[in-house]
């Protein structure tokens, strides 16, 4: 690739980016729900662990402190909006309907196009969505659950949770090319995806055997490992590992997981016959 | 009002029958839609199994509430949750009209056309998360009439809600995420009302009587301390008596939206 080629190649992504900032700020008010519904759910988090620890008499949970569990939790309301996107639904709908060959037919690349929708999308989430909520915790709940020993890990963390979400759903929505209505099956895997990923409560208060069994599963990169980061301290499945480490893992699985999306694409590309269902 | 229940149930027939052209989806859609229900259940015993608890209340007790939560939810979804996203729909393509038009009463209407098979997962999972409870709470010192009358009630504050929803939806054309905002409060009240404020447990009870969706049932039929229970009985009624009012006035008022 030259020069030139591949800086029309980022001007184009970057008109995406653009682009996806423009339209999606057309539903500002609906991504404004968020402002509300994060610390309502952070307050909900807050009463349950508040009540589990003073009964239980003990400080320490599964490796958790109360004040680790609410910067947890805190962290966690922060990450989600990061790390959103509905490639997969995306993809259901472009392949279902047939939409997808206008796009093919575009002298763009499809996945490409996606990161960059994403890109956007999640800036403007960050702006409208991620900053309100988490100086409305900070003002009811007290900053002190934003302050990290960890922040330049936090970042990288976060951004490979947002590379590794795009490929899990992307390869889930590839299922769209071999199955007529996978819909039911996507609705499973998201709640599956966010419940392993950590986000009802952190995954090290599963029975010992799951928690073998995630240590090796990509889920936890989504939402665990960022929030444990900021909280302070990874622990999963018995293994301590500082956040260095956990980033670098988190980065071959970026890398693996992004081979296993181009070799299910190509795939999908050839069966994709363009009618739609 | 024979005329009504006969069209219902051609609804649910036609409705279920279109349904199942996919049934592959249909199966996996509602097991995907019960798999949601068990989140909170496996959110109390891993909690329980690392040696936290919730005050006076055992892990099964837990279960059962948001068991409780999940029968109301499952059976609203079923008959006639879905008119909230039905009405929305069909102001933003202006065919509400049209429906005001047929012989037949238009909320009768939407919650026919609303019939929605695949929400039976979320009823199973209920049935079946409360069921595993029970087995491991009998003998159970509660009453089964009181706990069939909250569920009952559950079920008209989610019809009280569902109007109002619906109401707004009229009104303000888009609602886009709002409930999100109410499944983030019925998520906070699916646990004992000891283990919140004075404040929050007077709003969830009267302005807001949301935890007649999960504590009350539950605690019918645990036998647990049910004081207030009149009181958010009344301010039940009064919810969806006042929603049945505001969807009244909006319809009359309706000019149509559409485009």
């Amino acid at each position: 690739m030259t020069y030139a080629s591949a800086s029309t190649s980022f001007s184009k992504y970057w008109h995406f980016f653009l682009l996806s900032i423009k339209q999606n700020f057309a539903y500002r008010s609906v991504m404004f729900i968020s402002i509300l519904t994060g610390p309502i759910k952070f307050f909900a988090q807050l009463v349950i662990w508040k009540s589990v620890f003073a009964a239980s008499g003990q400080e320490v949970l599964a490796g958790f402190t109360l004040e680790r569990t609410l910067v947890y939790y805190a962290a966690m309301r922060v990450v989600i909006h990061f790390i959103w996107d509905d490639a997969d639904d995306k993809l259901m709908h472009n392949v279902h309907s047939g939409d997808l060959a206008s796009y093919l037919l575009r002298p763009m690349d499809y996945l490409w196009y996606s990161v960059s929708w994403k890109l956007g999308y999640r800036a403007l989430a960050i702006v409208i969505q991620a900053i309100p909520v988490i100086l409305l915790i900070g003002l009811f709940f007290g900053f002190d659950l934003f302050v990290t020993d960890h922040l330049p890990w936090f970042i990288l963390s976060m951004l490979l949770a947002s590379v590794i979400q795009f490929e899990l759903n992307t390869l889930a929505g590839l299922t769209s090319f071999w199955l007529k209505k996978p819909r039911g099956l996507l609705t499973m895997y998201r709640w599956a995806s966010r419940f392993l990923g950590g986000m009802v409560i952190p995954i090290s208060f599963f029975p010992s055997v799951l928690e073998k069994v995630l240590f090796f599963l990509p889920f936890q990169y989504t939402l665990y490992v960022p929030s444990s980061i900021f909280a302070g301290k990874y622990q999963l499945a018995g293994y301590s590992m500082d956040p260095s480490t956990m980033v670098l893992l988190g980065l071959g699985y970026a890398v693996v997981l992004g081979i296993g999306v181009i070799f299910a694409w190509r795939k999908a590309l050839d069966k994709f016959t363009g009618v739609g269902t | 009002m024979i005329k009504e229940l006969k069209l219902h149930w051609q609804f649910a027939k036609y409705k279920t029958s279109e349904r199942m052209t996919y049934r592959a989806d249909f199966f996996v859609s509602a097991l995907a839609f019960s798999v949601i229900h068990f989140l909170g259940p496996l959110f109390v015993l891993a909690i329980y199994d690392s040696g936290g608890m919730i005050p006076g209340w055992n892990r099964w007790e837990l279960i059962l509430m948001q068991g409780s939560f999940s029968i109301i939810q499952g059976i609203a979804s079923i008959f006639f949750f879905g008119i909230v996203w039905n009405v929305e729909e069909r102001v933003q393509k202006g065919e509400l009209e049209v429906l005001m038009t047929k012989p037949v009463n238009l909320l009768w209407f939407l919650a026919m056309d609303s019939f929605d098979v695949d929400d039976i997962g979320q009823l199973i999972a209920g049935l079946a998360i409360s069921g595993a409870s029970i087995y491991y709470l009998v003998p159970l010192e509660g009453s089964i009439p009181l706990f069939l009358l909250f569920i009952g009630l559950g079920l008209a504050l989610m019809f009280g809600l569902a109007l109002l929803m619906s109401s707004m939806a009229i009104r303000f054309v888009k609602i886009g995420r709002l409930f999100e905002i109410f499944q983030s409060l019925t998520n906070i009240t699916k646990y004992p009302k000891n283990i919140y404020g004075k404040g929050l447990k007077t709003a969830f009870s009267t302005v807001m009587p949301l935890f007649v969706l999960s504590y009350y049932p539950a605690g019918a039929l645990l036998g647990a301390d049910l004081g207030g229970g009149i009181l958010i009985s009344v301010c039940t009624l009064l919810v969806l008596i006042g929603s049945k009012i505001l969807w009244n006035s909006t319809i009359k008022h309706y000019q149509g939206a559409g485009g």
